[in-house]
């Protein structure tokens, strides 16, 4: 069993997967702020490769991309940044990257290359399965795939059928960024998924307080993805981001115990 | 969709129903012989096609190589973008959508997009990089005065691919309701296809009027290369036929990174803005910044059936700098009284250097894709 099926399997509660882009502001300062997550409560942590055109992500994460490419670090570094979180932890592990570093190292290399750092799943954004002969046909890492607002009930089904490890839920159209509250038909849209899958079904894109990881995991959600909270922190924060982004994963991680406490004292 | 091994659709989850949606309007107005009337009748009688094929009278004279101007820049706008924005604005329409959106580099795509919103009363919103805005202010005034909504973009270097991530992100957030007019054969699956189809109507004149006007095919058939779209369009329909395709790319103030915009000659495989593609990029897969004096050709990818033509040997792509560039804009004005685009010049002095390696009485056909009044502060301010 993978560490990302167990983590999953463990917890009676929804996960809290946490993101950085790697390398942002520096390769040492990331690492740091990669532990400080992991102290904070995260169940899994969800890096981001650095890139020059980040088409999926909003402004917040857009600025930590430039950071970490400003600080220097290469995607070799992202491979160490997992090999040293690995030497302090056994948290799961998943890279989200866009297509072309992916392309250019080599599809097999670069899969290979980070199952080897420790990394246990993978999500390339601009890659749909369509175009991911290579990252299908392979075991050593689990390609996770996301479903959009837009995709059609065949498709979702499809994504579900593929996918390892979870399947990634857009919350709401749009690029990834905070909101204040989650669209009310979330709810609904975790079932329609969990419908057609078996795996767990995590919810992102607007999750940055309490109140909205709450809301995610009311809706239903198998685990709860915060990132531009995290990308904000160590932004506003340049000298000590750690320290900030412990506490941004603390406030997540009150919202879904929260959710916890909430329905145990229904019960 | 591929190209060879170039293209496909390398587009995050949200984009896939709406480009698959797209491939199939596309397909339904392609048959609609309803809509191709529409089509024909903007494009005549709005935009001005059919566009002149003109045998220049003093260029080329010393070499004795005829050159003939396949004069786009006449068209309405001044520049061929129109063709694709009509195009796909109709499309737009006739498929329910109720807004468009565009980035833009220079502006020129931008322009043309308000123009065939305004004509089809489709509300226009255009994302535009900051430094382009100041660049190209005349620009930002047009398009406003058309009725479009200007966005600026500020992040990366400001400039025409910060742009396209701009629009890219903006369709994901409302695709149902929008359309995204992508002004180059670049793009996710179908879009090269669409803007490729929308402009071949340049190379299909060509031939028509090489062949009524001169009798004859052309040798060479060359134009500019920045996403591609008007030497796609110039060399689709003469795909098939013997004349020798060109395109240039720009060469820009020298072979160092960041200094070009060469991506053909230069580039690496690699996907850039939902294609597979030849791309200036550095090892790690990271996108280089490009230069060129001209705005339309400074962009670090281009149109994936470029790549496929080169690796086939069915076009050869050769770089012009700057230099050349400045020099050709200044040739054609003085001898023809024909203000070229700066992209379009480039093209110039790609035929006039191939002119003195052929042979007396050749004949080159050059594709002058805009008019050059937009440049006129770059090269001025160039001399001061």
């Amino acid at each position: 069993m993978s560490r990302i099926d167990e983590a999953f399997r463990r917890s009676d509660a929804p996960l809290l997967i946490a993101c950085t882009v790697a390398g942002d502001p520096t390769p040492e300062i990331s690492l740091e702020v990669i532990l400080s997550m992991v102290q904070a409560g995260a169940d899994m942590i969800e890096l981001i490769v650095p890139n020059t055109n980040p088409v999926a992500d909003g402004p917040v994460i857009s600025r930590a991309h430039e950071r970490a490419i400003m600080g220097g670090i290469v995607i070799e570094g992202v491979f160490s940044l997992i090999r040293a979180l690995r030497r302090e932890s056994d948290i799961p592990v998943c890279l989200m990257t866009y297509a072309n570093p992916v392309i250019v190292r080599g599809e097999a290399a670069f899969l290979s290359d980070a199952a080897a750092a420790g990394a246990d799943g993978i999500l390339i954004v601009d890659m749909p399965p369509e175009e991911a002969g290579v990252l299908l046909s392979q075991e050593e890492i689990d390609p996770i795939f996301i479903i959009a607002p837009t995709t059609p009930r065949d498709r979702r089904e499809m994504l579900g059928g593929i996918g390892r490890g979870f399947l990634y839920l857009v919350s709401a159209p749009g690029v990834t960024g905070t909101r204040q509250h989650l669209p009310d038909d979330l709810p609904d849209r975790v079932l329609e998924v969990k419908k057609s899958t078996l795996l767990p079904v995590a919810v992102g894109f607007g999750i940055g307080s309490a109140e909205t990881a709450f809301e995610a995991a009311a809706a239903g959600a198998d685990a709860v993805i915060a990132g531009s909270v995290i990308s904000g922190a160590i932004e506003m924060n340049p000298d000590d981001p750690a320290y900030f982004v412990g506490e941004a994963v603390r406030e997540i991680r009150s919202g879904t115990a929260r959710h916890r406490s909430s329905r145990s004292a229904g019960q | 969709m591929r190209f060879g091994e170039y293209g496909g659709r390398y587009a995050p989850e949200i984009l896939i129903a709406p480009l698959r949606e797209l491939s199939e309007s596309y397909a339904t107005f392609r048959e609609d012989s309803d809509a191709q009337a529409e089509l024909t009748a903007l494009l005549t009688r709005y935009a001005g096609r059919e566009t002149p094929l003109y045998s220049c009278r003093n260029l080329g004279r010393e070499t004795a190589v005829g050159i003939c101007l396949k004069r786009e820049d006449l068209l309405h706008g001044g520049a061929h973008k129109i063709n694709n924005t009509l195009g796909q604005a109709l499309l737009a329409k006739r498929s329910g959508k109720k807004r468009l959106i565009a980035e833009t580099g220079a502006g020129q795509h931008g322009v043309a997009t308000a123009m065939a919103g305004a004509v089809l009363g489709l509300p226009v919103e255009v994302f535009m990089g900051a430094v382009d805005m100041e660049r190209q202010a005349l620009n930002v005034a047009r398009m406003e005065l058309l009725g479009a909504t200007i966005t600026p973009v500020s992040g990366g270097s400001a400039t025409l691919s910060d742009a396209v991530d701009e629009a890219l992100r903006k369709w994901a957030a409302t695709a149902e309701t929008s359309h995204y007019l992508i002004g180059s054969c670049v793009g996710p699956d179908p879009f090269p296809t669409i803007v490729r189809d929308f402009q071949s109507v340049i190379g299909r004149e060509l031939y028509h009027q090489s062949l009524a006007l001169e009798g004859r095919l052309p040798d060479v058939a060359v134009a500019c290369v920045g996403g591609g779209s008007n030497a796609i369009g110039t060399f689709f329909p003469l795909l098939e036929t013997p004349v020798r395709l060109i395109g240039a790319e720009a060469g820009g103030r020298s072979l160092s990174p960041g200094d070009h915009g060469a991506s053909l000659s230069c580039g690496t495989p690699g996907v850039l803005h939902g294609a597979f593609t030849s791309v200036l990029q550095d090892a790690e897969g990271r996108i280089s910044p490009t230069h060129s004096i001209s705005a339309g050709l400074d962009y670090p990818g281009v149109g994936p059936e470029h790549a496929y033509l080169r690796d086939m040997g069915r076009a050869e792509y050769m770089m012009v700098s700057d230099a050349e560039a400045l020099s050709a804009f200044r040739l054609l004005s003085r001898k023809e009284g024909i203000i070229p685009a700066l992209e379009s010049a480039h093209a110039v002095a790609a035929a006039l250097r191939l002119a003195e390696e052929m042979d007396r009485g050749s004949m080159i056909a050059v594709t002058l894709s805009g008019r050059g009044d937009k440049d006129l502060g770059t090269v001025l301010g160039g001399c001061s």
